[in-house]
């Protein structure tokens, strides 16, 4: 049998520019959404009691496992930086190495991640399952705008508690070298922090909080997004919650990659 | 009980609901063909039909929950569809729903489910609202489960909770989407005389859409029996039950054999 090429090529053509419709119009439907919840700020703002349980929810109850995972991530680059550097460098360098890489990409990029792995899609299936169950239809009944009430809150406890976040991490991350640089490497605790001192500028924390802020926004409006347009039962909220994390961690790794590129 | 304090004027109480060709397709599928229904600003109008046949779609457009693929639903002379976002807060303002559902708030105790409105939409002291909750909550026969989640009432309970969070704003228009389905025979009755006890004494309009004949009879000043997606047939319960149309009286009697097939 021949195969046809023609029509071949324009199934090809044909799929692309479908991939790319979808693709405009949820960018369309989230660009929308983000300028919704924008003009639900002043309001918000008058009522501060939703947006503050959710800056608890979303952001200090994420501390526990940031600490958790910075400090590990800490730890385990100062004991790699220690053995790469075996022969070639003195240890005291351990501290400039560690401090560096944390503050402009390991911090916000692995404080990001886990809390996307938390928070997208705890949002996600909250407000998915919401949304399926009615409950969302129901605030708009009682003419209670849910933008307001559900997705804003979420959008900016996430945005806000971010950087703070990022600032814990980084924090937690830098010590955990410490202690592993300290203890397994001899290095003093005067030489690691003068390591730390040696390569620091404050225009890499500007780095840092610049992609806390992309990553907070990424994560809330993620899990906002595909919560909210959740559709067909318990099998739809599982999808929104799965779409809302990957989305999340592409996202932030890609952001990265941009800031990155831009700032330095 | 409670006196209203209305700003309107008497002759603006009560809504007149129009609804003109309403055609509605869902999942590729058309639901609403060609409805129209007026709705008129005062009694109870009972909305028949077989399961599935479009009852709660039509209910969701005549709030704006749904919008119209064509045709309109006009409140007041006001087309719904052409509202801005405040002007269809407003006019929600002065609609209760209840749903098939009943769409309480799970993460919210019963009490506080029924004052979300009061609380977002009245200038109502906390002890007004309290005492507002704990009326219309006896009135369904709640009386004293405000503390409970929603998880914790059964299918019947939960109902009557959505039926009391409807109501608790003395609405000009409810909308109720099978209110007796799934309670008892008494109980039943009651929530019949609840209804009907509201509707004459705020003289205002209730949509009940529901598949018990018996409440029909018993509160229903007009009845319309949706099939096929038009109105097929209204008129007063007598009318309705004394049709001599071979679909209407086989739906009437609940028979299996007739013009309607049932498809298994
Ligand atoms: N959100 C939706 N998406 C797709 N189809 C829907 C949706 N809601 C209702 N339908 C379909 O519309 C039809 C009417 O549904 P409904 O109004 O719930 O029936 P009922 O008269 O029993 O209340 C059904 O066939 C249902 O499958
Ligand atoms: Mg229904």
């Amino acid at each position: 049998m021949k195969i046809r090429q023609e029509p071949f090529l324009i199934r090809v053509i044909e799929r692309f520019g479908e991939s790319f419709i979808t693709l405009s119009t949820t960018i369309g439907e989230v660009v929308i959404l983000f300028f919704d919840m924008l003009g639900r700020l002043p309001k918000l703002l008058r009522h501060p009691n939703l947006l503050l349980t959710q800056m608890e929810v979303i952001g200090l109850r994420s501390i526990p496992l940031v600490i958790f995972a910075s400090m590990f991530t800490g730890a385990v680059s100062a004991m790699q930086a220690g053995y790469q550097m075996e022969g070639y460098a003195p240890p005291s360098l351990v501290g400039a190495v560690v401090g560096k890489a944390v503050i402009l990409e390991l911090g916000p990029v692995l404080t990001a991640l886990v809390v996307a792995g938390r928070v997208s899609t705890s949002i996600a299936a909250e407000l998915g399952t919401m949304k399926v169950t009615e409950q969302i239809d129901a605030l708009e009944t009682m003419a209670i705008d849910p933008v307001w009430y559900l997705a804003a809150p979420r959008f900016f406890a996430g945005f806000l508690m971010m950087p703070i976040l990022v600032i814990v991490g980084s924090t937690v991350a830098i010590l955990g070298g410490y202690l592993v640089s300290n203890i397994t490497l001899d290095v003093s605790s005067p030489t690691f922090f003068n390591g730390v001192k040696m390569l620091f500028s404050s225009y890499d924390v500007l780095i840092n909080q610049v992609k806390a802020v992309f990553f907070g926004g990424i994560v809330a409006l993620s899990g906002v997004f595909f919560g909210y347009r959740t559709t067909g039962g318990a099998e739809g909220v599982g999808k929104a919650t799965i779409n809302a994390v990957v989305t999340a961690l592409v996202l932030i790794l890609v952001f990265d990659y941009v800031i990155a590129s831009v700032m330095l | 009980m409670r006196k209203r304090n209305r700003s309107i004027l008497p002759e603006e109480n009560g809504c007149e609901i129009v609804i003109e060709h309403l055609a509605k397709s869902l999942g590729g599928q058309p639901v609403l063909r060609d409805v129209n229904l007026t709705i008129p600003p005062r009694g109870t109008l009972g909305v028949v039909g077989r399961s599935g046949c479009g009852k709660s779609v039509l209910l969701k457009h005549i709030i704006g929950l749904m919008w119209p693929d064509s045709g309109r639903v006009m409140i007041n002379g006001r087309e719904l569809g052409k509202m801005d976002r405040d002007e269809l807060y407003q006019t929600r303002h002065r609609f209760g729903m209840l749903f098939q559902s009943a769409a309480l708030l799970d993460s919210m105790t019963v009490g506080e489910n029924v004052a979300l409105g009061m609380i977002h939409n009245r200038s109502m002291s906390r002890p007004e609202i309290a005492d507002r909750v704990s009326e219309c909550l006896t009135m369904v026969g709640l009386h004293g489960l405000e503390d409970k989640l929603p998880s914790e009432l059964s299918g019947g309970m939960k109902k009557r909770a959505g039926l009391a969070r409807a109501v608790a704003m003395d609405p000009e228009v409810m909308l109720f989407d099978e209110p007796t389905t799934g309670l008892d025979p008494i109980m039943s009755a009651v929530i019949d005389e609840v209804i009907k006890d509201l509707v004459e004494r705020l003289s205002t309009t209730a949509v009940v859409v529901t598949h018990d004949m018996r409440s029909v009879s018993t509160i229903c000043h007009q009845v319309a029996f949706l099939h096929r997606g038009i109105i097929f047939a209204q008129g007063t319960p007598e009318e309705i039950m004394a049709s001599e149309d071979e679909v209407v009286a086989q739906f009437i009697a609940g028979r299996a054999d007739g013009p309607i097939k049932p498809r298994l």
